[in-house]
Protein backbone atom coordinates (compact mmCIF):
# COMPACT_ATOMS: atom_id res chain seq x y z
CA UNK A 1 0.00 0.00 0.00
CA UNK A 2 1.20 3.37 -0.65
CA UNK A 3 1.38 5.60 1.65
CA UNK A 4 4.41 8.11 0.69
CA UNK A 5 3.32 11.03 -0.94
CA UNK A 6 4.38 11.38 -4.42
CA UNK A 7 5.14 14.02 -6.36
CA UNK A 8 3.41 15.63 -9.41
CA UNK A 9 4.59 18.26 -11.96
CA UNK A 10 5.16 21.62 -11.53
CA UNK A 11 4.34 23.71 -14.11
CA UNK A 12 2.36 22.81 -17.46
CA UNK A 13 5.07 23.71 -19.70
CA UNK A 14 7.56 21.88 -17.27
CA UNK A 15 5.20 18.44 -17.92
CA UNK A 16 5.19 19.24 -21.96
CA UNK A 17 8.92 19.50 -21.73
CA UNK A 18 9.70 16.35 -19.67
CA UNK A 19 7.34 14.20 -21.96
CA UNK A 20 9.09 15.97 -25.18
CA UNK A 21 12.32 15.27 -23.64
CA UNK A 22 11.44 11.65 -23.05
CA UNK A 23 9.76 10.96 -26.80
CA UNK A 24 12.56 13.16 -28.75
CA UNK A 25 15.83 10.69 -28.65
CA UNK A 26 18.77 9.85 -30.94
CA UNK A 27 16.12 8.47 -33.02
CA UNK A 28 15.25 11.48 -34.12
CA UNK A 29 18.41 12.72 -35.60
CA UNK A 30 19.60 9.45 -36.56
CA UNK A 31 17.00 6.81 -37.21
CA UNK A 32 14.47 8.73 -38.96
CA UNK A 33 16.90 10.31 -42.03
CA UNK A 34 17.89 6.84 -42.27
CA UNK A 35 14.53 5.08 -42.01
CA UNK A 36 13.17 8.14 -44.59
CA UNK A 37 15.89 7.98 -47.11
CA UNK A 38 15.70 4.07 -47.13
CA UNK A 39 12.23 3.86 -47.88
CA UNK A 40 11.96 6.56 -50.55
CA UNK A 41 12.31 9.82 -49.06
CA UNK A 42 8.59 11.89 -49.74
CA UNK A 43 6.94 8.61 -50.01
CA UNK A 44 8.02 7.34 -46.82
CA UNK A 45 6.70 10.66 -45.22
CA UNK A 46 3.09 10.19 -46.35
CA UNK A 47 2.42 6.60 -44.40
CA UNK A 48 4.47 8.07 -41.30
CA UNK A 49 1.94 11.35 -41.09
CA UNK A 50 -1.20 8.72 -41.45
CA UNK A 51 0.54 6.34 -39.01
CA UNK A 52 1.32 9.73 -36.37
CA UNK A 53 -2.79 10.62 -36.68
CA UNK A 54 -4.20 6.85 -36.61
CA UNK A 55 -1.38 5.32 -34.66
CA UNK A 56 0.74 7.50 -32.89
CA UNK A 57 -1.60 10.71 -31.05
CA UNK A 58 -4.11 8.10 -30.23
CA UNK A 59 -1.17 5.48 -28.73
CA UNK A 60 0.22 8.96 -26.96
CA UNK A 61 -3.45 9.43 -25.28
CA UNK A 62 -3.75 5.70 -24.34
CA UNK A 63 -0.33 5.75 -22.52
CA UNK A 64 -0.96 9.55 -20.64
CA UNK A 65 -4.37 7.94 -19.38
CA UNK A 66 -3.00 5.03 -18.27
CA UNK A 67 -0.66 6.91 -16.49
CA UNK A 68 -2.70 9.14 -14.98
CA UNK A 69 -4.76 7.06 -13.57
CA UNK A 70 -2.49 5.26 -12.38
CA UNK A 71 -0.86 7.67 -10.60
CA UNK A 72 -4.38 8.62 -9.30
CA UNK A 73 -4.35 5.30 -7.19
CA UNK A 74 -0.43 5.45 -6.49
CA UNK A 75 1.37 3.23 -9.14
CA UNK A 76 4.02 4.97 -11.03
CA UNK A 77 4.42 1.54 -13.10
CA UNK A 78 2.34 -0.68 -15.33
CA UNK A 79 1.72 -3.45 -13.04
CA UNK A 80 -0.17 -1.15 -10.21
CA UNK A 81 -1.60 0.70 -13.78
CA UNK A 82 -2.72 -2.57 -15.24
CA UNK A 83 -4.23 -4.19 -12.66
CA UNK A 84 -6.66 -1.02 -12.00
CA UNK A 85 -7.75 -1.68 -15.65
CA UNK A 86 -8.17 -5.57 -15.59
CA UNK A 87 -9.25 -7.09 -12.14
CA UNK A 88 -7.26 -10.50 -12.67
CA UNK A 89 -3.68 -11.44 -11.37
CA UNK A 90 -2.21 -11.84 -14.59
CA UNK A 91 -2.74 -8.18 -15.30
CA UNK A 92 0.20 -7.15 -13.12
CA UNK A 93 2.34 -9.66 -14.84
CA UNK A 94 1.73 -8.09 -17.93
CA UNK A 95 2.52 -5.22 -16.66
CA UNK A 96 5.82 -6.32 -15.88
CA UNK A 97 7.13 -5.72 -18.90
CA UNK A 98 6.47 -2.57 -19.07
CA UNK A 99 9.32 -2.10 -16.32
CA UNK A 100 11.56 -4.26 -17.93
CA UNK A 101 11.41 -2.64 -22.01
CA UNK A 102 13.09 0.73 -20.38
CA UNK A 103 14.73 -1.02 -17.89
CA UNK A 104 16.49 -3.17 -20.60
CA UNK A 105 16.50 -0.56 -23.13
CA UNK A 106 18.48 2.02 -20.53
CA UNK A 107 21.28 -0.72 -20.56
CA UNK A 108 22.29 -0.26 -24.37
CA UNK A 109 21.07 3.07 -24.65
CA UNK A 110 22.81 5.06 -22.11
CA UNK A 111 25.81 3.91 -23.28
CA UNK A 112 24.93 4.90 -26.77
CA UNK A 113 24.62 8.57 -25.22
CA UNK A 114 27.81 8.50 -23.53
CA UNK A 115 29.43 7.89 -27.13
CA UNK A 116 27.96 11.69 -28.13
CA UNK A 117 29.61 12.65 -25.19
CA UNK A 118 32.51 11.38 -26.03
CA UNK A 119 32.23 12.06 -29.45
CA UNK A 120 31.79 15.69 -28.32
CA UNK A 121 35.02 16.47 -27.00
CA UNK A 122 36.82 14.59 -29.57
CA UNK A 123 35.35 17.05 -31.94
CA UNK A 124 36.34 20.29 -29.91
CA UNK A 125 39.84 19.26 -29.43
CA UNK A 126 40.03 17.91 -33.07
CA UNK A 127 41.04 14.61 -31.69
CA UNK A 128 39.46 13.01 -35.34
CA UNK A 129 40.32 15.69 -37.66
CA UNK A 130 42.77 14.08 -39.98
CA UNK A 131 40.35 11.01 -40.39
CA UNK A 132 39.21 12.16 -44.01
CA UNK A 133 37.57 9.23 -44.94
CA UNK A 134 34.35 7.21 -43.81
CA UNK A 135 36.57 4.46 -43.44
CA UNK A 136 39.19 5.97 -41.47
CA UNK A 137 36.73 7.57 -39.06
CA UNK A 138 34.92 3.56 -38.79
CA UNK A 139 38.07 2.76 -37.52
CA UNK A 140 38.52 5.12 -35.09
CA UNK A 141 34.53 4.33 -34.12
CA UNK A 142 36.14 0.78 -33.54
CA UNK A 143 38.84 1.61 -31.77
CA UNK A 144 36.86 3.64 -29.22
CA UNK A 145 34.64 1.00 -28.59
CA UNK A 146 37.80 -1.71 -28.48
CA UNK A 147 36.47 -4.03 -31.46
CA UNK A 148 40.18 -2.95 -33.15
CA UNK A 149 43.21 -1.74 -32.36
CA UNK A 150 44.64 1.79 -33.79
CA UNK A 151 46.95 4.79 -32.70
CA UNK A 152 43.83 6.44 -31.15
CA UNK A 153 42.56 4.27 -28.82
CA UNK A 154 44.81 1.59 -26.90
CA UNK A 155 41.40 -0.22 -25.39
CA UNK A 156 38.23 0.83 -23.57
CA UNK A 157 39.48 3.46 -21.44
CA UNK A 158 37.96 6.53 -23.10
CA UNK A 159 34.78 4.58 -23.43
CA UNK A 160 34.48 3.89 -19.55
CA UNK A 161 35.15 7.17 -19.20
CA UNK A 162 32.66 8.74 -20.95
CA UNK A 163 30.21 5.93 -20.26
CA UNK A 164 30.55 6.95 -16.11
CA UNK A 165 30.03 9.96 -16.73
CA UNK A 166 26.66 9.97 -18.61
CA UNK A 167 25.73 7.49 -15.92
CA UNK A 168 26.46 9.66 -12.99
CA UNK A 169 25.04 11.97 -14.40
CA UNK A 170 21.97 9.93 -14.83
CA UNK A 171 21.66 8.72 -11.02
CA UNK A 172 22.44 12.77 -10.12
CA UNK A 173 19.84 13.73 -11.88
CA UNK A 174 17.01 10.63 -11.37
CA UNK A 175 17.74 11.45 -7.02
CA UNK A 176 16.76 14.90 -7.23
CA UNK A 177 13.26 13.78 -8.03
CA UNK A 178 10.83 14.83 -10.35
CA UNK A 179 10.58 18.47 -10.32
CA UNK A 180 14.03 19.15 -8.98
CA UNK A 181 15.54 16.98 -11.70
CA UNK A 182 13.58 15.20 -14.46
CA UNK A 183 11.48 18.62 -14.78
CA UNK A 184 14.59 21.37 -14.26
CA UNK A 185 16.58 19.04 -16.88
CA UNK A 186 13.96 18.88 -19.32
CA UNK A 187 13.15 22.87 -18.89
CA UNK A 188 16.38 23.75 -19.47
CA UNK A 189 17.69 21.01 -22.07
CA UNK A 190 14.84 21.28 -24.59
CA UNK A 191 15.49 25.13 -25.34
CA UNK A 192 19.34 24.36 -25.72
CA UNK A 193 18.41 21.53 -27.32
CA UNK A 194 16.23 23.13 -29.99
CA UNK A 195 18.76 26.26 -30.10
CA UNK A 196 21.69 24.11 -31.14
CA UNK A 197 19.18 21.87 -33.94
CA UNK A 198 18.56 25.43 -35.29
CA UNK A 199 21.60 26.54 -35.30
CA UNK A 200 22.86 23.35 -37.57
CA UNK A 201 20.20 23.89 -39.49
CA UNK A 202 20.98 26.78 -40.52
CA UNK A 203 24.43 26.07 -41.27
CA UNK A 204 23.37 23.22 -43.63
CA UNK A 205 20.54 25.49 -45.58
CA UNK A 206 23.45 27.82 -46.17
CA UNK A 207 26.03 25.52 -47.21
CA UNK A 208 27.36 25.49 -50.28
CA UNK A 209 28.80 22.78 -53.23
CA UNK A 210 32.09 21.79 -51.70
CA UNK A 211 32.81 19.28 -55.12
CA UNK A 212 32.80 21.98 -58.55
CA UNK A 213 33.06 18.93 -60.71
CA UNK A 214 29.48 17.44 -59.14
CA UNK A 215 27.48 20.75 -58.68
CA UNK A 216 24.54 17.91 -57.95
CA UNK A 217 25.64 17.28 -54.54
CA UNK A 218 23.95 20.34 -53.09
CA UNK A 219 21.95 20.73 -50.37
CA UNK A 220 18.08 20.93 -53.01
CA UNK A 221 19.10 17.62 -53.86
CA UNK A 222 19.74 16.24 -49.84
CA UNK A 223 16.17 17.80 -49.12
CA UNK A 224 15.15 16.53 -52.58
CA UNK A 225 15.91 13.19 -50.78
CA UNK A 226 13.77 13.21 -47.98
CA UNK A 227 10.86 15.09 -49.63
CA UNK A 228 10.34 14.41 -53.33
CA UNK A 229 7.13 12.02 -53.30
CA UNK A 230 7.77 8.58 -55.19
CA UNK A 231 3.92 7.58 -55.59
CA UNK A 232 4.87 4.49 -57.45
CA UNK A 233 6.33 3.13 -53.83
CA UNK A 234 2.90 3.74 -51.91
CA UNK A 235 2.11 0.62 -52.11
CA UNK A 236 4.88 -0.80 -50.63
CA UNK A 237 3.88 -2.60 -47.37
CA UNK A 238 7.41 -2.54 -46.42
CA UNK A 239 7.47 1.61 -46.57
CA UNK A 240 3.91 1.65 -44.17
CA UNK A 241 5.77 -0.99 -41.63
CA UNK A 242 8.95 1.10 -41.51
CA UNK A 243 6.50 4.51 -40.98
CA UNK A 244 4.77 3.00 -38.58
CA UNK A 245 7.85 1.98 -36.74
CA UNK A 246 9.38 5.19 -36.84
CA UNK A 247 6.03 6.82 -34.98
CA UNK A 248 6.58 4.44 -32.39
CA UNK A 249 10.09 5.27 -31.99
CA UNK A 250 10.22 8.73 -31.88
CA UNK A 251 7.35 8.82 -29.42
CA UNK A 252 8.57 6.37 -27.07
CA UNK A 253 5.32 4.22 -27.33
CA UNK A 254 5.07 0.79 -25.75
CA UNK A 255 8.36 1.65 -23.54
CA UNK A 256 6.43 2.46 -20.30
CA UNK A 257 8.20 5.48 -20.05
CA UNK A 258 4.87 7.85 -20.91
CA UNK A 259 3.24 6.50 -18.45
CA UNK A 260 5.34 6.66 -15.73
CA UNK A 261 6.01 10.29 -16.49
CA UNK A 262 1.63 10.62 -16.82
CA UNK A 263 1.72 9.25 -13.47
CA UNK A 264 2.81 12.52 -12.10
CA UNK A 265 0.11 14.67 -13.72
CA UNK A 266 -2.68 16.19 -11.13
CA UNK A 267 -6.16 14.22 -11.86
CA UNK A 268 -7.94 16.63 -13.80
CA UNK A 269 -4.54 18.43 -15.62
CA UNK A 270 -5.54 18.08 -19.06
CA UNK A 271 -3.63 15.10 -21.37
CA UNK A 272 -5.59 15.76 -24.35
CA UNK A 273 -3.23 19.25 -24.89
CA UNK A 274 -0.59 17.86 -23.14
CA UNK A 275 -0.71 14.62 -25.77
CA UNK A 276 -0.51 16.81 -29.08
CA UNK A 277 2.13 19.55 -27.31
CA UNK A 278 4.18 16.83 -26.84
CA UNK A 279 3.62 15.54 -29.97
CA UNK A 280 4.36 18.62 -32.04
CA UNK A 281 7.78 19.31 -29.93
CA UNK A 282 8.60 15.96 -31.10
CA UNK A 283 7.38 16.47 -34.50
CA UNK A 284 9.67 19.74 -34.88
CA UNK A 285 12.73 18.17 -34.09
CA UNK A 286 12.32 14.96 -36.24
CA UNK A 287 10.90 16.15 -39.26
CA UNK A 288 12.23 20.05 -39.27
CA UNK A 289 15.56 19.47 -37.66
CA UNK A 290 16.34 15.72 -38.30
CA UNK A 291 14.87 15.66 -41.59
CA UNK A 292 17.12 18.50 -42.24
CA UNK A 293 20.43 18.14 -40.91
CA UNK A 294 22.68 14.77 -41.89
CA UNK A 295 21.46 13.58 -45.43
CA UNK A 296 21.11 17.17 -46.91
CA UNK A 297 24.57 17.63 -45.70
CA UNK A 298 25.88 14.28 -46.39
CA UNK A 299 24.70 14.69 -50.04
CA UNK A 300 26.56 18.16 -50.47
CA UNK A 301 30.02 16.32 -49.36
CA UNK A 302 29.15 12.39 -50.28
CA UNK A 303 26.84 12.77 -53.47
CA UNK A 304 23.64 10.82 -54.05
CA UNK A 305 25.07 7.62 -54.73
CA UNK A 306 27.17 7.31 -51.53
CA UNK A 307 24.17 8.80 -49.33
CA UNK A 308 22.13 6.13 -50.35
CA UNK A 309 24.86 3.54 -49.33
CA UNK A 310 25.35 5.66 -46.30
CA UNK A 311 21.41 5.32 -45.29
CA UNK A 312 21.61 1.99 -46.13
CA UNK A 313 24.55 1.00 -43.77
CA UNK A 314 22.68 2.62 -40.48
CA UNK A 315 22.21 4.94 -38.09
CA UNK A 316 25.75 5.01 -36.47
CA UNK A 317 27.18 4.89 -40.02
CA UNK A 318 25.73 8.48 -40.48
CA UNK A 319 25.80 10.14 -37.19
CA UNK A 320 29.45 9.09 -36.09
CA UNK A 321 31.21 7.78 -39.38
CA UNK A 322 29.88 9.94 -41.85
CA UNK A 323 29.42 13.33 -40.10
CA UNK A 324 32.77 14.08 -38.48
CA UNK A 325 34.00 13.42 -42.30
CA UNK A 326 31.52 16.48 -43.38
CA UNK A 327 32.57 18.56 -39.91
CA UNK A 328 36.20 17.78 -40.74
CA UNK A 329 35.76 19.91 -44.58
CA UNK A 330 33.57 23.12 -43.32
CA UNK A 331 35.17 26.35 -41.56
CA UNK A 332 35.12 26.00 -38.10
CA UNK A 333 34.34 21.93 -38.19
CA UNK A 334 35.60 21.92 -34.60
CA UNK A 335 33.16 23.79 -33.47
CA UNK A 336 29.93 22.59 -35.45
CA UNK A 337 31.47 18.92 -35.06
CA UNK A 338 30.45 19.78 -31.00
CA UNK A 339 27.22 20.97 -31.37
CA UNK A 340 26.42 18.11 -33.31
CA UNK A 341 27.33 15.81 -30.46
CA UNK A 342 26.33 17.94 -28.13
CA UNK A 343 22.69 17.78 -29.22
CA UNK A 344 22.63 14.67 -29.78
CA UNK A 345 23.87 13.83 -25.79
CA UNK A 346 21.13 16.36 -24.62
CA UNK A 347 18.51 14.57 -26.82
CA UNK A 348 19.68 11.18 -25.40
CA UNK A 349 20.56 11.90 -21.91
CA UNK A 350 16.49 13.38 -21.29
CA UNK A 351 15.64 10.17 -22.91
CA UNK A 352 17.64 8.10 -20.88
CA UNK A 353 16.28 9.19 -17.30
CA UNK A 354 13.24 8.75 -18.54
CA UNK A 355 13.47 4.98 -19.32
CA UNK A 356 15.55 4.92 -15.18
CA UNK A 357 12.13 6.43 -13.95
CA UNK A 358 9.86 3.07 -14.02
CA UNK A 359 12.24 1.00 -12.34
CA UNK A 360 12.95 4.28 -10.07
CA UNK A 361 9.28 4.57 -9.43
CA UNK A 362 8.70 0.49 -9.23
CA UNK A 363 11.42 1.09 -6.27
CA UNK A 364 9.83 3.64 -4.69
CA UNK A 365 6.03 2.94 -4.98
CA UNK A 366 6.03 -0.37 -4.31
CA UNK A 367 8.49 -1.33 -1.86
CA UNK A 368 9.23 1.97 -0.17
CA UNK A 369 12.69 2.90 -1.08
CA UNK A 370 14.00 6.30 -0.72
CA UNK A 371 14.44 8.40 -4.14
CA UNK A 372 18.48 8.47 -2.82
CA UNK A 373 18.87 4.86 -2.78
CA UNK A 374 16.80 3.94 -5.91
CA UNK A 375 18.56 6.06 -7.79
CA UNK A 376 21.84 4.72 -6.84
CA UNK A 377 20.46 0.80 -7.60
CA UNK A 378 19.42 2.08 -10.90
CA UNK A 379 22.59 3.57 -11.47
CA UNK A 380 25.02 0.71 -10.06
CA UNK A 381 22.33 -1.99 -11.83
CA UNK A 382 22.67 -0.21 -15.06
CA UNK A 383 26.44 0.08 -14.76
CA UNK A 384 27.01 -3.52 -13.70
CA UNK A 385 24.29 -4.71 -16.38
CA UNK A 386 25.76 -3.17 -18.98
CA UNK A 387 29.28 -4.31 -18.89
CA UNK A 388 28.04 -7.23 -21.26
CA UNK A 389 27.09 -5.06 -24.09
CA UNK A 390 30.21 -3.00 -23.68
CA UNK A 391 32.25 -5.83 -23.98
CA UNK A 392 30.50 -8.13 -26.40
CA UNK A 393 29.90 -4.97 -28.75
CA UNK A 394 31.17 -6.31 -31.81
CA UNK A 395 29.04 -10.12 -31.16
CA UNK A 396 25.42 -8.78 -31.72
CA UNK A 397 24.81 -8.28 -27.84
CA UNK A 398 23.66 -4.71 -28.33
CA UNK A 399 21.48 -6.10 -31.65
CA UNK A 400 19.85 -8.83 -29.81
CA UNK A 401 18.90 -6.71 -26.54
CA UNK A 402 17.47 -3.57 -29.04
CA UNK A 403 15.84 -6.36 -31.54
CA UNK A 404 13.61 -8.11 -28.42
CA UNK A 405 12.88 -5.14 -26.05
CA UNK A 406 13.58 -1.69 -28.37
CA UNK A 407 11.71 -3.27 -31.20
CA UNK A 408 9.46 -6.09 -31.46
CA UNK A 409 8.77 -5.76 -27.45
CA UNK A 410 7.19 -2.39 -28.24
CA UNK A 411 4.94 -3.03 -30.39
CA UNK A 412 3.74 -6.18 -28.12
CA UNK A 413 3.62 -3.70 -25.31
CA UNK A 414 1.52 -1.18 -27.02
CA UNK A 415 -1.15 -4.03 -28.19
CA UNK A 416 -1.45 -5.35 -24.62
CA UNK A 417 -1.84 -1.67 -23.10
CA UNK A 418 -4.83 -0.72 -25.71
CA UNK A 419 -6.40 -4.11 -25.76
CA UNK A 420 -6.49 -3.64 -21.64
CA UNK A 421 -8.11 -0.14 -22.14
CA UNK A 422 -10.03 -0.19 -24.54
CA UNK A 423 -11.93 -3.54 -24.73
CA UNK A 424 -11.37 -5.05 -21.34
CA UNK A 425 -11.53 -1.80 -19.10
CA UNK A 426 -13.83 -0.62 -22.36
CA UNK A 427 -13.99 2.23 -24.18
CA UNK A 428 -16.60 4.03 -22.93
CA UNK A 429 -14.45 4.53 -19.36
CA UNK A 430 -11.48 5.11 -21.87
CA UNK A 431 -12.66 7.64 -23.30
CA UNK A 432 -13.94 9.42 -19.92
CA UNK A 433 -10.19 9.06 -18.68
CA UNK A 434 -8.90 10.50 -21.92
CA UNK A 435 -10.69 13.64 -22.61
CA UNK A 436 -11.80 14.26 -18.29
CA UNK A 437 -9.89 17.80 -18.06
CA UNK A 438 -9.79 18.24 -21.96
CA UNK A 439 -9.09 21.76 -22.97
CA UNK A 440 -9.56 20.71 -26.67
CA UNK A 441 -12.19 18.85 -27.77
CA UNK A 442 -11.03 15.96 -29.35
CA UNK A 443 -13.16 14.76 -32.47
CA UNK A 444 -15.44 11.35 -31.20
CA UNK A 445 -13.74 9.48 -34.39
CA UNK A 446 -10.77 9.23 -32.31
CA UNK A 447 -12.70 6.78 -29.92
CA UNK A 448 -13.30 4.39 -32.76
CA UNK A 449 -10.03 5.05 -34.06
CA UNK A 450 -8.44 3.86 -30.66
CA UNK A 451 -11.23 0.90 -30.41
CA UNK A 452 -10.64 -0.63 -33.65
CA UNK A 453 -8.19 1.75 -36.00
CA UNK A 454 -5.15 1.77 -33.33
CA UNK A 455 -5.28 -2.13 -32.55
CA UNK A 456 -6.01 -3.36 -35.88
CA UNK A 457 -2.66 -1.32 -37.07
CA UNK A 458 -0.71 -2.50 -34.38
CA UNK A 459 -1.98 -6.21 -35.16
CA UNK A 460 -0.83 -5.79 -39.19
CA UNK A 461 2.83 -4.69 -38.21
CA UNK A 462 3.09 -7.47 -35.10
CA UNK A 463 1.89 -10.14 -37.57
CA UNK A 464 4.01 -8.77 -40.53
CA UNK A 465 7.09 -8.37 -38.42
CA UNK A 466 6.40 -11.83 -36.37
CA UNK A 467 6.27 -13.18 -40.00
CA UNK A 468 8.93 -11.79 -41.72
CA UNK A 469 11.50 -11.25 -38.86
CA UNK A 470 10.69 -12.44 -35.83
CA UNK A 471 10.76 -16.16 -36.39
CA UNK A 472 14.08 -16.02 -37.79
CA UNK A 473 15.63 -13.85 -35.15
CA UNK A 474 14.57 -16.42 -32.61
CA UNK A 475 16.07 -18.79 -34.39
CA UNK A 476 19.06 -17.20 -34.75
CA UNK A 477 19.06 -18.05 -38.96
CA UNK A 478 22.39 -16.57 -40.59
CA UNK A 479 24.17 -16.35 -37.25
CA UNK A 480 27.24 -17.43 -37.76
CA UNK A 481 28.11 -20.53 -34.42
CA UNK A 482 30.81 -18.13 -32.61
CA UNK A 483 28.03 -15.45 -32.35
CA UNK A 484 25.28 -17.45 -31.04
CA UNK A 485 26.82 -17.26 -27.60
CA UNK A 486 26.44 -13.91 -27.15
CA UNK A 487 23.09 -13.93 -28.23
CA UNK A 488 22.19 -16.35 -25.77
CA UNK A 489 23.40 -13.98 -23.53
CA UNK A 490 21.19 -11.48 -24.36
CA UNK A 491 18.51 -13.10 -23.84
CA UNK A 492 19.54 -14.68 -20.75
CA UNK A 493 20.07 -10.92 -18.76
CA UNK A 494 16.51 -10.11 -20.81
CA UNK A 495 14.63 -13.00 -19.23
CA UNK A 496 16.91 -12.60 -15.88
CA UNK A 497 15.45 -8.84 -15.38
CA UNK A 498 12.07 -10.29 -16.21
CA UNK A 499 12.35 -12.48 -13.48
CA UNK A 500 13.54 -10.19 -10.93
CA UNK A 501 10.47 -7.99 -11.99
CA UNK A 502 8.21 -10.61 -11.70
CA UNK A 503 9.08 -10.97 -8.73
CA UNK A 504 8.93 -8.06 -7.40
CA UNK A 505 4.84 -8.13 -8.19
CA UNK A 506 4.97 -11.48 -6.88
CA UNK A 507 5.86 -10.02 -3.76
CA UNK A 508 4.27 -6.75 -3.40
CA UNK A 509 0.79 -8.46 -4.51
CA UNK A 510 1.07 -12.35 -4.59
CA UNK A 511 -1.74 -13.76 -6.64
CA UNK A 512 -4.71 -11.93 -5.28
CA UNK A 513 -7.13 -9.68 -7.17
CA UNK A 514 -7.05 -6.09 -7.47
CA UNK A 515 -9.33 -3.92 -6.33
CA UNK A 516 -9.73 -0.82 -8.33
CA UNK A 517 -10.58 1.25 -5.67
CA UNK A 518 -7.48 0.16 -3.36
CA UNK A 519 -5.63 3.28 -3.67
CA UNK A 520 -8.01 5.67 -4.49
CA UNK A 521 -7.42 8.76 -2.29
CA UNK B 1 15.21 9.63 -54.62
CA UNK B 2 15.81 11.43 -57.66
CA UNK B 3 18.68 13.73 -58.42
CA UNK B 4 16.54 16.41 -59.85
CA UNK B 5 16.87 18.49 -56.71
CA UNK B 6 13.72 19.66 -54.49
CA UNK B 7 10.62 19.28 -57.23
CA UNK B 8 7.68 21.52 -56.89
CA UNK B 9 6.04 18.62 -55.54
CA UNK B 10 8.69 17.71 -52.61
CA UNK B 11 9.03 21.49 -51.62
CA UNK B 12 4.75 22.00 -51.47
CA UNK B 13 5.25 18.82 -49.31
CA UNK B 14 7.79 19.70 -47.42
CA UNK B 15 6.85 23.68 -46.29
CA UNK B 16 3.44 22.04 -45.52
CA UNK B 17 4.75 19.13 -43.13
CA UNK B 18 6.56 21.66 -41.65
CA UNK B 19 3.68 24.73 -41.45
CA UNK B 20 1.21 22.38 -39.61
CA UNK B 21 3.82 20.76 -37.34
CA UNK B 22 4.60 24.44 -36.66
CA UNK B 23 0.96 25.30 -36.34
CA UNK B 24 0.58 22.59 -34.29
CA UNK B 25 3.36 23.40 -31.81
CA UNK B 26 2.02 27.28 -31.35
CA UNK B 27 -1.52 26.10 -31.53
CA UNK B 28 -0.71 24.23 -28.28
CA UNK B 29 1.78 26.18 -26.24
CA UNK B 30 -0.90 29.24 -27.25
CA UNK B 31 -3.52 26.98 -25.11
CA UNK B 32 -1.30 26.02 -22.65
CA UNK B 33 0.64 29.59 -21.80
CA UNK B 34 -2.37 31.42 -21.94
CA UNK B 35 -5.03 29.27 -19.92
CA UNK B 36 -4.83 28.65 -16.65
Amino acid sequence: MTTRQREIWNTKVGLVFALAGNAVGLGNLLRFPVQAAQNGGGTFMIPYFVALVLMGIPLMWVELAIGRRGGVHGYGTTPGMFGTLWQHPAARYLGAFGVLIPTALVLYYTYIVSWCLGFSVFSAAGTYFGEITRDEMGSFLGGYLGTEANPHFSGLGAAYFFFVVTVAMNVWILSRGVVRGLELLAKTAMPVLLVLGLVLVARVLTLDSVHPEHPDWNVANGLGFIWNPDLSRLADAKVWLAAAGQVFFTLSLGFGAIQTYASYIRERQDLTLTGLATTSVNESVEVIIGGTLAIPAAVVFFGLAQTREIAGSGSFSLGFMSMPVVFQQLPAGQLFGCLWFLLLFVAGITSSVAMCQPMMAFLQDEFQVSRKKAALVAGAGMFVLSQPVVLFMAHGFLDEMDYWVGTFGLVVMALVEIVLFAWVFGMERAWEEITRGARVRVPRVFYYVIKYVTPAFLLVILGVWGYQDAIGVLLMDGVPDETRPYKWGARLLMLGLLAVIMFGVYKRWGGRPMDAEEHRP
Amino acid sequence: MTGTGLTWGGAIFMLASWGAILALLVFCFTRILTRR
